[in-house]
């Protein structure tokens, strides 16, 4: 086998290689952020989430204190988009007063077996007032319809307080 | 006078002391309602809370929990619509703790002194998921100066 052979047959095995490679894990977006004190009945962060895949059933968000104290914090996944069903569609998880382990998931669904792109406001704040700062970590994840997951989301941080 | 005269006179005195009548006052639209507690972190009750009124510069809401029981519940304003500035912000205040008073006003504000109609979305979420978890809370309109313009209209998006 000639350098030009071999190169060819090379190429060839490395393309045939990167083809059945597993593809990348897909992680969940985390972001981390600080709620400040100064907001009278407590701050609240939003954040938009945008799971553009085409397969999404559900979008997911969680919570976690960051370490800045013994403080609860509360997620809330918010339909505002995308007819009836979604726009009001709410719900609300809240972490425990630690930094070992995050809420449970807070999820917005799409109606039945429905798929399709999807958006969310995700809203974050403490469980009880308490003067802040305090520091997060949130989660967020797109789903299809067996809860596997999907591409990543576009998390956008709208309201920073 | 006869009766007749007198009627007609009684009509008109009526009619102009009725024209001369302050008008009625605007007043807040108030809600009741209960959250399950079998959700898990608390149930949620979405609202949605359209000002029609041309004038409106915020949209506020207050809760409060009518008796004087072991909970309080937390109110939080979203807007979700209109113009970028309103896509997003929020703003929640909590009704005190063993009392029937109302918590202050949450509210969203249009950017600048901008004014026209407004909606809102409005959740409530309970605190202690304590039983029974009825709540008041009231919403309205309001124009730059934050008097109260036309009542919203409010529908129960979600009832939890």
């Amino acid at each position: 086998m000639n350098t030009k052979q071999w190169m060819k047959t090379g190429m060839l095995a490395l393309l045939i290689g990167s083809w059945s490679l597993p593809s990348p894990a897909l992680a969940a977006v985390e972001k981390t952020e600080t709620l400040a004190g100064n907001c009278s009945g407590g701050c609240v962060d939003t954040w938009q989430v945008e799971c553009k895949d085409t397969k999404t059933h559900d979008i997911k968000a969680r919570v976690i204190n960051n370490g800045g104290g013994v403080v609860g914090f509360e997620v809330t996944t918010i339909g505002y988009i995308g007819g009836d069903t979604l726009v009001g569609q709410a719900d609300a998880e809240r972490s425990l007063l630690n930094f070992v382990s995050y809420s449970p998931g807070a999820f917005l669904f799409q109606p039945g077996t429905k798929k399709g792109p999807t958006n969310a406001l995700v809203l974050v704040n403490l469980s009880w007032f308490d003067s802040g700062p305090f520091d997060y970590k949130v989660e967020f994840s797109c789903h299809d319809l067996n809860g596997g997951e999907l591409k990543n989301p576009t998390a956008t941080l709208l309201q920073n307080k | 006078m006869n009766t007749k005269k007198w009627l007609k006179a009684s009509m008109v005195a009526l009619l102009l002391g009725s024209w001369s009548l302050p008008t009625v006052a605007t007043a807040n639209v108030v809600k009741a309602e209960d959250l399950d507690v079998s959700c898990s972190g608390g149930c949620v009750d979405v609202w949605q809370v359209d000002c029609k009124d041309k004038a409106t510069t915020f949209v506020a809401a207050k809760v409060k929990d009518p008796t004087v029981g072991n909970d309080a519940f937390v109110v939080t304003t979203i807007g979700y619509k209109g113009p970028t500035e309103l896509i997003g912000q929020a703003d929640q205040e909590f009704s005190p703790f063993e009392t029937t008073n109302y918590s202050l006003a949450a509210w969203i504000k249009r950017p600048g002194n901008t004014h026209a109609a407004t909606s809102a979305m409005v959740k409530i979420l309970s605190v202690f998921n304590a039983l029974p978890p009825s709540y008041n809370v009231e919403f309205s309109c309001r124009d730059f100066s934050f008097a109260e313009v036309g009542n919203p209209t409010v529908t129960l998006l979600q009832d939890q």
